[in-house]
């Protein structure tokens, strides 16, 4: 049986995340919250890693686009999905880097395609022959 | 600097011509004067002076002719020759009537007397003479005879003397006429040179005052104007202030026209600014709301009612985020997704959409349309937001209630392609001239909770549709949209 996979869900409305953390739970992720950049960070330098950052450009204090890069440039192969409503971001070159772009709205189906289709990759490359079981049993991105 | 001021050019061009008038004036005068003076010298020269040097110079032959006759007759004492000598006497007194007649010189006429006295003395004497020769006393006679010569010859002198006298007056009277010919001659040389110089000087100032400067001008002009330089350089000048003017006054407006644009820019700049944050910051938890919905959607068991009021929270939310997407619209162009779309349809929802408010108004919207008009190519959502508008703003304007008339009709442009026209009019109070002026403004509103973007937009919208927004109203005769949309080329 894999691990489930584990997503950040970063976003500054609370209730944004709550929403998106029971729909992900009703699919069977595990999630984590960050409300702000700072938070991000710190969840990506603690323990368990995140398979998968879902984060929102729209943050009050450090620019949205400004973490995304930070993110990119700590941890180059963390999947990444730009879920957000600044859609005049959507060919800025840090975002076309992202995995995915997904235009907010109430609707979440999208989203969760969009997670799917991630998690499909991300166990597919863990089912691989040789692939060394996580030492902690989170995250396939600590045998990298 | 001189203490006399400089005169101008006019001035200056003025003194000149009235100069050379003078000149003109003062050659004339004095040809006129001399020449009737000249005239008058000429016919006393005739009419007396002729006549009197004529006169003496025939008394000096008749008095020469009548010796001679007395010699004769004593000789051959033939009275012929006293018939002679009476006739030539009377014609030397008819001479020196004649002269006493013309010539009214006082020395004339003193000389005049003297040979008439000494005239008739020296016949007194020749005719006692004769008397002496009839009556035969020759040599009393012949002693007289003598004395008489001698008295002839003082009277030859005095005629002589008295026709000299005549000749040095006629002279005279040549060589005063000479002094004057040689004065008008004179004066007429003076005269004309003074005027040449003044002509020149003349001719000088409107060369070099007015001439040449305007010929520059008007070169300057032919070459801005790509116009020959030929033919009249004045009307071509004036044609160039002319144009000048039209220029200052096309700048002046342009440079109003171009304010004014400079401020509404300052205000779109401003209006962009506020709108993103606005717009940013509603939007977030907008967003969230509409999550929640569509979870509520999902797992909920609903009364019809309930469905009903949940549907309107949906649309209504649905609007709001179509409004704050507008908002969003003015930090960037929109991104029309159009369709093929038919504008009834459109209309059709809108008032569906507004049926509660319309209600709430007592407002009735009557719809005339027309089966098959063309479709259009356009943005179903943003449309949608400009009939909101429009029958919003008729809403909020007849405060009593009215009705609200939507009409479509197929139409042209001025360029000749075909559009689709709505007309929406209501019969609300209208707007005044000041107001409808500045209606299609962004931040104009006479609601107090009104933002003043909702025509702006509508206008924006309509636009980038291709298509025009126009707007008519009367005050007390309510107002009238007009959109014009073009046709689509698909069919």
């Amino acid at each position: 049986m894999t691990e489930p996979l584990f997503i950040l869900i970063a976003d500054p409305n609370p209730y944004v995340r709550s929403f998106l953390v029971r729909e992900m739970a009703a699919r069977g992720y595990r999630t984590a919250e960050a409300a702000s950049g700072k938070e991000i960070l710190a969840k990506l330098h603690g323990r368990p890693w995140p398979d998968l950052v879902v984060m929102e450009l729209d943050f009050p204090v450090t620019i949205g686009l400004a973490v995304l890069e930070k993110v990119q440039n700590l941890i180059p192969t963390i999947p990444q999905i730009v879920y957000t409503h600044f859609t005049e971001y959507e060919n800025h070159p840090s975002v076309k880097k992202a995995d995915d772009f997904i235009e907010k709205n109430a609707d979440p189906s999208e989203l969760l395609h969009s997670i799917s289709r991630v998690a499909a990759r991300i166990m597919k490359l863990r089912t691989k022959p040789g692939a060394r079981k996580p030492a902690d049993g989170s995250s396939f991105f600590n045998q990298v | 600097m001189s203490w006399w001021p400089r005169p101008g050019i006019s001035a200056r061009i003025f003194i000149n011509l009235i100069l050379l008038l003078c000149m003109v004036f003062g050659i004339g005068l004095t040809t006129i004067w001399y020449s009737s003076q000249l005239n008058s010298m000429l016919h006393r020269l005739i009419a007396e002076d002729m006549a009197a040097f004529q006169a003496s110079r025939e008394m000096e032959t008749e008095l020469a002719n009548q010796k001679g006759f007395v010699t004769y007759y004593f000789l051959d004492h033939d009275p012929k020759w006293l018939n002679e000598l009476a006739v030539h006497r009377g014609a030397f007194l008819d001479w020196y009537d004649r002269a006493v007649a013309v010539d009214k010189k006082p020395e004339h006429q003193a000389l005049l007397d003297q040979i008439i006295e000494k005239y008739q003395k020296y016949v007194a004497d020749k005719d006692q003479v004769i008397e002496m020769y009839q009556a035969g006393q020759r040599e009393k006679g012949e002693s007289l005879h003598w004395r008489v010569r001698e008295r002839f010859f003082e009277l030859n002198v005095l005629c002589i003397r008295y026709k000299e006298a005549n000749q040095d007056h006629i002279n005279s009277i040549r060589a005063e006429g000479q002094t004057k010919v040689d004065r008008i001659f004179t004066l007429t040389v003076v005269f004309m040179s003074a005027a040449i110089v003044l002509g020149v000087l003349l001719v000088f100032f409107l060369f070099t005052q007015i001439l040449i400067p305007i010929r520059r001008l008007s070169r300057k002009t032919a070459l801005e104007n790509a116009q020959t330089a030929s033919g009249n350089e004045v009307s071509v000048l004036s044609n160039h202030v002319h144009g000048l003017m039209e220029n200052m006054d096309r700048a002046r407006t342009e440079l109003e026209q171009s304010q004014a644009r400079l401020m509404n820019s300052e205000k779109m700049a401003m209006v962009g600014k506020l709108a993103t944050e606005v717009a940013h910051s509603i939007r977030n938890p907008m967003t969230s709301i509409n999550m929640r919905l569509f979870s509520l959607r999902r797992n909920l068991e609903l009364t019809d009612f309930q469905q009903e009021d949940f549907e309107v929270v949906a649309e209504e939310m649905r609007r709001l985020d179509n409004i704050v997407r507008n908002f969003l619209e003015f930090s960037r162009p929109h991104k029309l997704k159009k369709q093929q779309i038919l504008l009834s349809r459109i209309i059709d929802m809108t008032v569906e959409l507004l049926s509660y408010r319309l209600e709430l108004h007592c407002v009735s919207v009557i719809r005339k349309q027309k089966t098959d008009i063309s479709m259009i190519d356009g943005d179903p959502e943003l449309l949608k937001e400009v009939f909101v508008n429009l029958i919003v703003n008729a809403c909020e304007a007849m405060e009593n209630g009215g009705e609200v008339v939507v009409s479509e009709e197929e139409a042209f442009f001025p360029d000749g392609r075909p559009c689709v026209r709505i007309t929406v009019a209501d019969n609300g109070p209208g707007m005044n001239e000041a107001v409808l002026c500045r209606a299609l403004e962004p931040f104009e509103t006479t609601k107090p909770s009104g933002t003043g973007l909702g025509l702006f937009i509508a206008v924006r919208i309509v636009e980038e549709h291709g298509g025009t927004l126009g707007l008519d109203s009367k005050e007390g005769e309510g107002t009238t949209f007009v959109l014009t949309f073009p046709v689509s080329r698909e069919k």
